[in-house]
């Protein structure tokens, strides 16, 4: 089956990324297929390159970016959450004269149009709430 | 055409829930989507005559619900346990809204191909 995964939660105050992480894992690992990964609201921050995780803790970041490396998946954060929150790619903080950026592939940053084609590709969408 | 319903069921200024779910909303329409608002709970407060936000950093969303005929959403539901929770009737909601039972709400969630939570 085809998914498409749409994650609201902070991965620092909710279980909304890591739950979705284990359910992407899980699903490839069992032959399904992930259309995208959309992060949506304090979602985007699994994004951010430059979170550092407390010794100890699941390092999120690295997960996600190790397991989207490995099977080419296309992970999106929203544009519109991702500028406020100070999630920038290259391209954004050049656009906006910013003094560094901090999300880079796989992640990538795009707008609410990548939602719903990922919806409407996918048999099914899964949101885990913030 | 394939059809998408979001469902809306948090307050419009708690949180930007209700804001992505309606700019979702649009999106979706201007793809050609075949596309309704359910919104539910706390969810129908969005729905609110005289929202009057303009102190709050957020977008005033009434606003935006004022686009959704234009570009083509035209079902907008509520539930009618909803309406009597919170003393309201159709008639003190912004745009035209058909209120259904909840036990009709299953029924209309599996007529959508896709359902989109916020």
């Amino acid at each position: 089956m085809k998914y498409t995964l749409i994650i609201h939660g902070s991965p620092a105050a909710s279980p909304s990324s890591q739950t979705a992480l284990r359910f992407a894992r899980t699903a490839l690992r069992q032959g399904h297929e992930l259309v995208r990964i959309f992060f949506l609201g304090d979602g985007v921050y699994t994004a951010s390159r430059i979170a550092v995780a407390p010794q100890g803790e699941q390092d999120l970041y690295q997960e996600w970016r190790n397991l989207g490396v490995e099977h080419g998946l296309d992970m999106v954060v929203c544009i519109s959450a991702a500028l406020k929150r100070g999630l920038l790619d290259e391209q954004e903080a050049q656009r906006y004269n910013q003094p560094a950026f901090t999300v880079e592939p796989p992640f990538t940053v795009s707008g609410l149009g990548q939602l719903v084609d990922g919806t409407v590709t996918a048999d099914r969408t899964i949101t885990f709430g913030a | 055409m394939a059809s998408l319903c979001i469902l809306s069921s948090h307050t419009p200024y708690g949180s930007t829930l209700v804001r992505d779910g309606i700019e979702t909303l649009l999106v979706a329409a201007s793809y050609d989507l075949d596309t309704a608002l359910v919104a539910l709970g706390p969810g129908i407060l969005q729905l609110l005559k005289e929202q009057a936000p303009d102190a709050l950093p957020g977008k005033n969303t009434s606003s935006m619900l004022m686009a959704l005929e234009l570009y083509g959403v035209e079902s907008v539901y509520v539930c009618q346990e909803d309406l009597h929770e919170y003393g309201l009737t159709c008639e003190d909601l912004l745009i035209e809204t058909k209120a259904i039972a909840r036990s009709e709400l299953a029924g209309l969630l599996s007529s959508f191909d896709h359902v989109l939570n916020f």
